[in-house]
């Protein structure tokens, strides 16, 4: 048993571990990799890791009230899918409103049904990768130039995709921290029947969380289908797992209640940095997914829970 | 309590089991331990932590007949010794098949000390042995525990309810912070010498009225 | 007597809704089977002809043996995804001379690999206490890297002669993949039944805090699911790689989801095993035929996907609401 203070404090996840990871990995790759530390590569690094980020955003206000959303992957794929084959001046709407759907779908299996947030989201998961490759059935399409402009240009000397990042985070961290939606959200996460007996409105809050989740992966594949000017039905397939990967690596209790802006953002540059690195060392791609497999079932053995199961 | 049963590491100190022939067995330290030593745990929320609410009354009593069986072997039940159980007990239900769900609570009581019981356990450790239970069920749970310690087991109970310990038991036990300040013999007791030793430790003199 | 002009159809009445009661709270499979052999009685009416009906079981074969392993996990309220890394593991081993031994040695690793696999997602569900779904699901991120990268040095190859007469021979007009099948199923059910094991995994899906307390031997029964779990998975393997002949990166990829969707259609749910063994297998056979039926329509891997998913999720919402209803 690992007796490491991995104490976080208080309930914005932060640790020894979701800090300090993400530090001694920079350092090492800076040693090992020779083209790690060049400005093309960090503009590299930080234009692979803004759709993990926000993606992983939408995931922790799931996480926060203790469920999960694996369906998100689906969601980043069938958008793409949507924007090549819609009516170009209706691509942004139709996604954001299709992922608004999706996000109402699960919300109401969740809170309204009581089904187990796995269960409903990977069953969401699957009906809608089936749609995407029934809409679109290989990458292709042509992608509207005013969205590649919006992903692939720099504003100065920064990447727009920094941006993009900057805009996720803080319209995250104000909507966690500065608003009474954010407020219940902890409080349902904490305790939920504490939450109900003051008064808050569990489901519809529960059902938002989900909301916010799929219009984070409409907003990722937006950005991505702009960044590589095509449409992708199978982009969003790692999305699922790297994105709780990356919460959890960051400190964000998946059992709810715990964790931030900072955490998710913190784990989220451990995992582009792991595979920036493994790209710049030459590894596998498949190896890649071996290693976030490794990733994840540390980070989560790492949080106590106290059931048993599912 | 928990912490004999194995549930919960001790604070400090340490527990045994002396058995009838001087051997000492080291208690606390899992719950399947406990249940190879012949101890029985009656937790005291049984909706929660006792009973098994989906299943029928045979189904949680024969739990208890399968305490040391092996997991790959065959489940040898002794139907006829379950029925005779739930009659000692006066267990009130339909046949041995009914819910425990849709017993009274007075009732799912006996069905759990019955588990216990069907294990041929010889240490009870009881917490809250009536509560939510109806005050007829109430005196045949307190018969069930007089003849199980008349029988040569021993008891060991706690209970949020002064007057039950009075009434029941053998010896009183008062702790205080952590240590046992006061052995009471049962008979002698009162509601005021319990809570004065309680309140004032081993330096309380207590009248006797 | 007030009741002296008590209607004659009471009783008959009482019956019927005795009855009825009865037929609903079977598991969905088994309305749902008659319903989908009826709709193809109409509309493709040449899927029933005996021929192709075990083909089907055929194809329902290993879906079949992967869903006992499945239902006593979910039972156990626990979860097994990882089916799909496993069967890709296992064919890569079996098929790609990777490991330079003769046939039964491979088959003998690969048995070993399901126990491995087995027991380290019982270890990291039962002593760390991870969530099923999320430990199961990094297994096959796991596995499934390590066979796709070493996949690049070295293709699959040919399947074992043994496996190939699992999967492509048959005894009268009865395929060995369904009495292999049969063969588990069987004795599985009986164990389940009637050993001690069994009560443990009733008691611990009906309470979980009440199985810890009453000393059962959690850990451990979560450790045997698992590991049974894990290693029907590489029995499904056995029977996929023997039916398509050779070693392919996209054997079982829908193990998992279609053994989800077959264990909740088949009654079992978590934490009760209410459909016992049978319910669950008649869903295998169903979803095989459900998806050949599709196919006949037109509908390809897309439509199959939507309808995994959707069955997965609709028949979830539907115990909910029963239970609920309760």
């Amino acid at each position: 048993m690992i007796a490491l203070p991995l104490r976080r404090f208080g309930r914005s996840g932060l640790g020894i571990v979701s800090i300090g990871l993400p530090i001694v990995i920079f350092i090492t790759l800076s040693f090992r990799a020779e083209n790690f530390l060049t400005a093309t590569n960090i503009a590299n690094v930080n234009s692979q890791i803004t759709a993990l980020l926000i993606v992983a955003l939408g995931q922790l206000f799931v996480a926060l009230i203790g469920g999960i959303d694996i369906s998100v992957g689906s969601v980043i794929s069938l958008c793409s899918a949507l924007i090549v084959t819609v009516d170009p001046a209706f691509a942004v709407p139709v996604v954001l409103v299709t992922a608004v759907i999706v996000g109402l779908i699960n919300g109401t299996g969740v809170a309204i049904f009581k089904v187990h947030p796995l269960i409903m989201t990977l069953g969401t998961m699957t009906f809608f990768q089936g749609m995407s490759l029934l809409l679109l059935s290989g990458a292709g399409g042509a992608v509207p130039p005013a969205l590649i402009a919006m992903s692939k240009s720099t504003v100065g000397w920064l990447p727009v995709s920094f941006f993009w990042s900057v805009g996720a985070l803080v319209a995250a961290g104000v909507l966690l921290n500065k608003t009474p939606f954010g407020l219940r959200i902890y409080a349902i996460g904490s305790s939920e029947q504490s939450a109900a007996f003051s008064g808050i409105r569990v489901t519809a809050s529960r059902i938002g969380c989900y909301v916010i989740c799929s219009l984070c992966g409409a907003i990722a594949a937006i950005y991505l289908t702009g960044r590589i000017a095509t449409g992708d039905p199978t982009m969003g397939r790692p999305f699922s797992l790297d994105s709780v990967t990356a919460i959890a690596l960051g400190g964000v209790l998946l059992s709810g209640g715990v964790g931030g802006v900072t955490a998710a953002a913190l784990g989220t540059i451990t995992l582009g940095l792991m595979t920036n690195g493994m790209n710049i060392l030459g590894v596998s791609p498949f190896f890649r997914e071996a290693v976030t497999g490794v990733l994840l079932l540390l980070a989560v053995s790492l949080q106590k829970r106290k059931v048993i199961g599912i | 309590m928990r912490g004999l049963a194995g549930l919960i590491p001790f604070n400090g100190g340490a527990a045994s089991k002396i058995g009838a022939d001087g051997t000492v067995f080291p208690l606390g330290r899992s719950i399947l331990a406990t249940a190879r030593l012949g101890l029985g745990f009656i937790p005291e929320d049984r909706k929660s932590e006792g009973l098994f609410q989906t299943l029928s009354i045979e189904q949680n009593m024969a739990l208890g007949m399968l305490r040391t069986a092996s997991m790959s072997s065959v489940a040898m039940i002794d139907k006829d010794r379950i029925l005779s159980l739930m009659q000692k007990m006066q267990v009130r239900a339909r046949n041995s098949q009914q819910l425990v769900s849709q017993l009274s609570g007075g009732n799912q009581q006996k069905v759990m000390f019955g588990r216990l019981l069907s294990a041929g356990v010889d240490i009870l450790l009881v917490e809250e042995p009536t509560r939510g239970v109806d005050v007829g069920a109430k005196a045949e749970i307190y018969r069930l525990l007089r003849d199980f310690a008349d029988d040569g087991g021993a008891i060991l109970m706690t209970s949020s309810e002064l007057t039950e310990h009075i009434g029941l038991c053998d010896r009183i036990l008062v702790v205080r912070e952590g240590s046992i300040v006061a052995e009471l013999p049962g008979r002698e007791a009162t509601e005021e010498s319990i809570m004065t030793y309680a309140l004032m430790g081993d330096q309380a003199t207590v009248e006797r009225a | 007597m007030i009741e002296s002009d008590a209607r004659p159809s009471g009783a008959l009445a009482l019956r019927l809704r005795d009855i009825a009661g009865r037929l609903s709270a079977m598991p969905i499979a088994y309305a749902a089977t008659a319903f989908f052999l009826v709709c193809a009685a109409i509309l493709r009416p040449n899927l029933l002809q005996p021929f192709l009906l075990m083909l089907i079981l055929r194809q329902a074969a290993p879906l079949g043996i992967a869903v006992i392993g499945q239902s006593i996990c979910i039972r156990l309220l626990s979860l097994d995804l990882s089916f799909g890394g496993v069967a890709m593991m296992a064919s890569y081993l079996l098929t790609s001379g990777v490991l330079p031994y003769s046939e039964p040695v491979l088959i003998g690793l690969s048995v070993l690999l399901g126990l491995l696999v087995g027991a380290t997602n019982a270890y990291f569900i039962a002593v760390r206490r991870a969530s099923s779904v999320i430990v199961t699901l990094a297994m096959v991120l796991i596995l499934g890297g390590i066979a796709t990268a070493l996949s690049q040095f070295r293709a699959p190859g040919d399947a074992p002669e043994m496996l190939r007469y699992i999967g492509q021979t048959r005894i009268g007009i009865v395929p060995v993949a369904v009495l292999v099948w049969i063969g588990v199923l069987v004795p599985m059910a009986l164990f389940l039944r009637y050993s001690v094991f069994g009560r443990y995994v009733d008691a611990i899906g009906s309470n979980p805090n009440a199985a810890w307390t009453s000393g059962i031997p959690y850990v451990k029964v979560i450790f045997v699911a698992h590991i049974l779990s894990s290693l029907f998975a590489v029995f499904s393997a056995f029977m996929l790689v023997g039916f398509v002949g050779f070693g392919s990166l996209s054997i079982g990829s829908d193990l998992a989801l279609n053994s989800l969707a077959a264990v909740i259609l088949g009654g079992v749910t978590f934490g009760s095993g209410k459909g016992g063994v049978l319910g669950p297998a008649v869903a295998a056979f169903m979803l095989m035929f459900v998806f050949n039926l599709l196919t006949s329509f037109g509908l390809g891997e897309p439509g199959k996907q939507m309808a995994q998913g959707a069955i997965i999720a609709l028949a979830a919402i539907a115990y909910s609401a029963r239970s609920t209803r309760i």
